[in-house]
């Protein structure tokens, strides 16, 4: 009970944080509202790995995604385009990787996959093995953005992400160089 | 004025850097990549003209880690400045990238605001 309320404490100061220093707009949760399906929506995913194993979604419609976008590239979008989708995906990876630092800061070890975008109108998130749900709704502007995290508590364990060792790196810079003298 | 590198697998945070370094009022030149193995493209065949590059960390094909571990190890390119800009904000991690590159000049946590990532690269590019 203490993780999944940390957690949610966790979701609540990214998604603020994120919204407030990238995009300086406020981020305030409120009660749910109606079914948005129908409504041209983007949802984007992040998947979780480590003590905490599911994913996080936000969903938003259209118009909030251009909305939020313009105002990140400081342009004026009115459709969903590759800098929209690329831009809803930079979102959600502010948000998870703000989870995934609170909570190791908490001691637990998550990681965090790539982020995945998807657009339509009739979404449904669902997960048929994990057993706990966190779902939030929050108003930015006028918008309203559903966050959802599905997921499964696993024991602490202390794999890591695999340890870069740079040589790869190292042999390819050092041909370029030996190329230019 | 040399040119700055900015490595980021989003288009859109790339496109967000670039614009606050202009608005900073640094006209060099800017050179981008998508991924670790490209910046080591960019880098290895455009070092006399970098003067400091600014790197994610999680991105496909080469991670900005092995990117900057690399870079460390080429005597020719160990002292070009590099600040990481990524999501990856623990002390833990921050250690890591110091360990991977102890000449690392900088690190800026996602999400940052535009006075963060100037404050981080002002004293690098005014000293350069």
């Amino acid at each position: 009970m203490e993780l999944e309320q940390s957690l949610s404490a966790a979701v609540n100061a990214s998604v603020l944080h994120a919204f407030e220093t990238t995009l300086s707009m406020s981020a305030v949760e409120t009660d749910p509202i109606e079914d948005q399906s129908g409504i041209d929506q983007i949802a984007c995913s992040i998947g979780f790995t480590g003590q905490v194993e599911g994913n996080i979604t936000i969903r938003i419609n259209k118009d909030a995604a251009c909305k939020f976008v313009s105002k990140m590239l400081m342009m004026d979008i009115q459709d969903v385009n590759e800098d929209v989708v690329d831009g809803c995906g930079e979102l959600i990876n502010l948000i998870a990787g703000g989870v995934k630092n609170r909570m190791t800061e908490l001691g637990h070890s998550i990681g965090i996959s790539l982020p995945t975008v998807i657009h339509g109108q009739y979404l449904k998130l669902s997960s048929s093995e994990a057993n706990k749900k966190i779902q939030k709704y929050f108003n930015i502007d006028s918008f309203s953005m559903f966050v959802s995290l599905i997921f499964k508590i696993n024991e602490q364990n202390n794999s890591g992400l695999p340890v870069d060792k740079g040589q790869n790196a190292i042999d390819r810079l050092n041909q370029l160089m030996n190329k230019s003298q | 004025m040399k040119k700055i590198l900015v490595v980021d697998d989003s288009g859109v945070q790339r496109k967000m850097i670039i614009q606050i370094i202009q608005k900073a009022g640094y006209t060099n030149g800017i050179l981008e990549a998508g991924d670790g193995a490209q910046a080591i493209e960019v880098l290895g065949t455009n070092f006399e003209d970098i003067g400091l590059v600014l790197c994610d960390w999680n991105m496909p094909n080469m991670s900005g880690l092995e990117f900057i571990q690399g870079v460390a190890q080429v005597p020719p390119l160990a002292s070009i400045p590099i600040v990481m800009v990524t999501t990856e904000g623990t002390e833990g991690k921050i250690a890591e990238a110091r360990q991977a590159n102890p000449n690392l000049a900088g690190y800026v946590a996602k999400p940052f605001t535009p006075e963060q990532l100037k404050s981080a690269i002002d004293p690098i590019l005014k000293s350069a």
